[in-house]
């Protein structure tokens, strides 16, 4: 990457960062985008398989390494979830109600107010069932971050969750 | 009013269903419709409550190597379900493997894994991620890896490896 190329990817990435979606355009606030890719990583897999939120035709459409990429010439099969998926599942996930977003990070209250919240623990009719329980680590990891300060090992805990074991001879 | 707007959205979805049928192309002449048939392809879109073929409840292909050449007979697939509940069926000489809701209940999410002999030796490879809507593994599994398409369920990648793997003598199937 040269120099130029670098200069605008960090002015890219110090842009996503710093300023709350939107705020320059409505005022509306959002969580903090630098520290996502942790809750995304997270995300990926309850939320972000290919079965689920990693088709192109759901409304919370979540990208990844091992889910729906964002560049074509990318395959589900291999690599690492790259800065431009983490900056669009960003988009997907806090566009996805802004001004329920907004009013909760203003004002605090009750985050069921949110679908996301809703639906991922099972409150609201969801096809991919109960994702979350009050209190439990992919819980956490979203709490965490809608507030400000990202609980790094819940959302760790979540990422690296290992598959059941197999008890056959 | 509320009436015409189910009965607009059940036709809506199923003229997309319809579509992704369609899109599946026609049945191979060669190959009779029943368990070798059409390898590689999404079972679940006809083999469920609403299609028109005997419901399933998981199914899909094993292939030998990620292109998808050669099938993969005999192979043991694991189905784990969140409550631990296991269930092992196994590909017939077509790849395809599948299990009837009257076999197993899972609650889901639902994780797989394949288990093969090779030289005396057994082999378990594990699917990274749970499945957490169906059973259908070939709406993330399409015969080759792309932006929305994990490839084909393979044993392995590796040249001497599959050299020791048994070939399916049966060329039902085949894409």
């Amino acid at each position: 990457m040269n120099r130029s190329a670098r200069a605008l990817s960090l002015a890219c990435s110090l842009a996503i960062s710093c300023t709350p979606l939107n705020s320059e355009l409505d005022g509306l606030l959002t969580p903090d985008a630098q520290s996502f890719p942790v809750v995304a990583d997270a995300l990926q897999p309850s939320c972000g398989t290919l079965d689920c939120h990693g088709q192109i035709g759901r409304n919370l459409r979540l990208f990844g390494g091992r889910g729906l990429r964002l560049d074509p010439q990318h395959t589900s099969a291999e690599g690492a979830t790259t800065e431009a998926e983490y900056a669009a599942s960003y988009r997907s996930l806090t566009a996805l109600e802004p001004e329920a977003l907004d009013a909760l990070l203003r004002a605090g209250g009750e985050v069921e107010k949110l679908s996301l919240l809703r639906k991922a623990r099972g409150r609201e009719q969801h096809r991919g069932g109960v994702q979350l329980l009050p209190g439990d680590p992919l819980d956490r990891c979203l709490l965490s971050w809608l507030a400000g300060a990202v609980h790094q090992a819940s959302c760790l805990r979540v990422a690296q969750k290992p598959r059941p074991v197999l008890h056959l001879p | 009013m509320r009436l015409a707007v189910i009965l607009l959205l059940a036709a809506c979805t199923d003229q997309q269903w319809q579509e992704q049928i369609a899109a599946l192309g026609p049945e191979q002449p060669s190959i009779p419709m029943g368990p070798l048939h059409r390898s590689g392809q999404p079972c679940l879109l006809c083999h469920s409550a609403t299609g028109d073929a005997p419901a399933l409840l998981a199914a899909g292909t094993v292939y030998r190597d990620p292109r998808a050449t050669l099938a993969a007979a005999g192979v043991a697939v694991i189905l784990i379900d969140a409550q631990r509940q296991t269930y092992v069926t196994y590909s017939n000489c077509a790849g395809n493997f599948f299990v009837f809701p009257s076999e197993y209940q899972p609650q889901l999410p639902l994780w797989v894994s394949l288990r093969y002999q090779l030289s005396g030796q057994r082999v378990q490879v594990d699917m990274e991620s749970p499945m957490h809507r169906d059973g259908d593994c070939g709406i993330c599994h399409r015969p080759t890896a792309g932006p929305s398409s994990a490839g084909p369920v393979f044993l392995s990648d590796d040249p001497a490896r599959l050299s020791m793997i048994p070939r399916s003598d049966c060329t039902g199937g085949q894409p």
